[in-house]
């Protein structure tokens, strides 16, 4: 019985490994995504003289 | 310059010494990379804190150094007859020696170039330090180049100015001076933080590799813009993992306030990792001591940082004032971030993030992409999201908590997964062709460093006659006008610039006034001077015109002009 239970904990925590490691890789492909979008809309013509301030 | 070098890492090996030798006697387990490492570390975070209460009660910092070694006397005397057991040794040290060795001479090599440090930010860090050198106390104001607050931490500026008061060596001296050995004991750090998460000697010795040779932002560019503080609160940060996955909370909590006190933007970035990670850790359900080691750090941390942290809320009114949450700098695109993290390091950390892919998640390669997603995700939204955000609010395109140092702060991370992808490469040869492979990689890797060390080889413009003229000859009340930020210094008079961090009240009318009307237009200047009553110097540079009947100083680049 405690060796059944101990083996079904273990494969919680492994469970819960892969949740997090496929939630911290979608974060990093979401991410990913954004500063690609953002990087292509500074090079286009709308952002290029955006109005900096000097201070 | 070699004398000076030599003085300065002699005096700061003598405040992190105790630590490192306490950290070998107390753990019988531990390596002289774990020793130096978290012990070193741990001497310079106790430095900080201590330093900053001794100055409040205006104690001498010896004090401390007198209570360091004597607590490392009784730790050796009651622990001399313990064994020592340690699975970790051979020739994998002495390699790292080696770096270490490298490390410290590359990073040493542009401090020949020139008197005073590069980048922007070393002169008001020269400002800070020299302020405590000459009060003797907390300075809490700008005074008197500007009348406002002092926001900054001034956990490092008080470590420049002891280190002064020890060798005489001047304030901006010291201050490059320590960059080596900030980097070297940075360099042992990431090798004992890798070999946590990897468990492989090789691995981490080639994260060590990866973050000394090959990572630009966050390693070597350091110097070339004057990241001290930085640098500083990053090994602190470092060192705090380490600690949060050997379970030790009360140095835990020492370091963090540290990282308070050393640096505003490396306290964030702590508290976004290690409080992010915890929570992160417990909705997700897979690290439940770690969370209490983190939690149990966090409140020891603001207890010991109390002084600090009181002066940071009483200030925290004055936020719209200084450029915190609108910094204008030009964005940094996503390949551009690449660039200058380097992308051999990028490629490299991809490479050993797929090799851990591929494996079965560990708590620790958890941690290290937690890691990785967070710092990026926070640059990607304050970089573009907050950024676009505001120019479709307000028709102005700024930012938020400067994202780059986000950027920068992701190669520690970075050089950790590069390591991975390192060794995979060297242990596919055997024999002697992997001892090959092992040196074409460190060769490799110098030779890629070579390039921007070689870069920071070369004297900042400025002309220190001039200066030292002014310091000596001008009135106490006269206000200078001149290019060099340095002349804030070197004059010891209020200026038409101030170079102040982002997290200052920089935006005032009358500094706004200072640096576009007062800043070169000589009428200008005359109805200041006759309004405040007060003479103005301008330093100008010699190929101008000459105007005799106004010079009172004539130096080897600049001539000074005094309107009277």
């Amino acid at each position: 019985m405690e060796k059944k239970l101990a083996s079904s904990s273990s494969a919680d925590k492994a469970d819960s490994m892969q949740t997090a490691f496929r939630l911290l890789l979608w974060g990093l492909a979401v991410a990913f995504a954004i500063a690609l979008v953002g990087s292509l809309l500074f090079l286009s013509d709308r952002y290029r003289d955006f109005p900096y301030s000097a201070f | 310059m070699l004398l000076d070098l030599i003085r300065c890492s002699g005096v700061a090996t003598v405040v992190l010494f105790p630590g490192a030798a306490l950290s070998w006697l107390v753990d019988r387990r531990s390596t002289w990379p774990q020793a130096l490492a978290i012990g070193g570390t741990t001497a310079m975070a106790a430095a900080i804190v201590s330093g900053y209460y001794l100055l409040l009660f205006h104690i001498s910092f010896a004090a401390f150094v007198v209570f360091e070694y004597a607590l490392l006397a009784a730790a050796a005397v009651i622990l001399r007859r313990r064994d020592r057991t340690s699975e970790f040794r051979g020739r994998t040290h002495s390699l790292l020696g080696l770096v270490i060795l490298f490390v410290f001479i590359s990073r040493s090599i542009p401090l020949f170039f020139g008197e005073v440090p590069q980048g922007l930010d070393a002169c008001f860090h020269a400002l800070i330090a020299q302020k405590i050198l000459l009060s003797r106390a907390i300075p809490f104001d700008w005074t008197p180049f500007e009348a406002v607050r002092l926001n900054y931490p001034i956990g490092t500026h008080l470590l420049i100015a002891e280190t002064t008061r020890w060798t005489g060596v001047p304030v901006h001296v010291v201050f490059k001076t320590l960059f080596p050995l900030v980097a070297s004991l940075t360099s042992v750090a990431m090798y004992v933080v890798a070999l946590r998460f990897s468990g492989s000697q090789k691995a981490a010795f080639f994260s060590c590799v990866a973050y000394s040779f090959i990572a630009l932002w966050g390693s070597i560019d350091y110097y070339r813009w004057g990241g001290f503080p930085n640098a500083v609160g990053m090994l602190l940060v470092l060192a705090a993992v380490e600690l949060v996955f050997a379970r030790r909370a009360f140095q835990l909590g020492m370091l963090l306030a540290a990282v308070i006190m050393a640096h505003h933007h490396s306290a964030l970035c702590a508290l976004v990792l290690l409080l992010g990670y915890a929570l992160f850790s417990r909705l997700i359900s897979i690290d439940a001591a770690m969370y209490r080691t983190v939690i149990a750090g966090f409140p020891i941390a603001a207890l010991l940082a109390l002084g600090p942290v009181i002066n940071y809320l009483k200030s925290s009114g004055e936020i719209g004032r200084a450029s915190v949450l609108k910094f204008y700098e030009p964005l940094i695109s996503a390949w551009e971030a690449l660039r200058q993290l380097g992308i051999p390091l990028v490629a490299l950390a991809a490479f050993g993030t797929a090799l851990i892919l591929a494996k079965a998640p560990r708590r620790s390669t958890v941690f290290l992409l937690f890691w990785i997603t967070a710092f990026f995700s926070i640059f990607v939204f304050f970089e573009y999201v907050y950024r676009f955000g505001a120019y479709f609010f307000q028709r102005e395109f700024y930012t938020a908590f400067t994202p780059s140092r986000f950027c920068t702060n992701l190669s520690y991370p970075l050089s950790i997964l590069a390591g991975v992808g390192l060794a995979r490469f060297v242990v596919f040869f055997h024999g002697a062709k992997r001892t090959i492979a092992t040196a074409a990689v460190l060769c490799l890797s110098l030779a890629w460093a070579y390039f921007p060390l070689r870069a920071q080889c070369q004297p900042v413009p400025m002309d220190r006659d001039s200066f030292d003229w002014l310091a000596a000859n001008a009135e106490a009340n006269s206000f200078v006008v001149a290019e060099s930020p340095w002349a804030p210094y070197f004059t010891w008079k209020e200026t038409q610039y101030t170079p102040l961090p982002a997290s200052e009240a920089r935006n005032g009318d009358y500094m706004i006034f200072k640096r576009t009307t007062l800043n070169g237009d000589v009428k200008a200047l005359r109805d200041f001077s006759e309004r405040s009553g007060r003479p103005v110097y301008i330093v100008y540079p010699v190929e101008l015109e000459s105007r005799p009947d106004l010079e009172v100083f004539h130096g080897e680049k600049t001539r000074i002009l005094k309107l009277r």
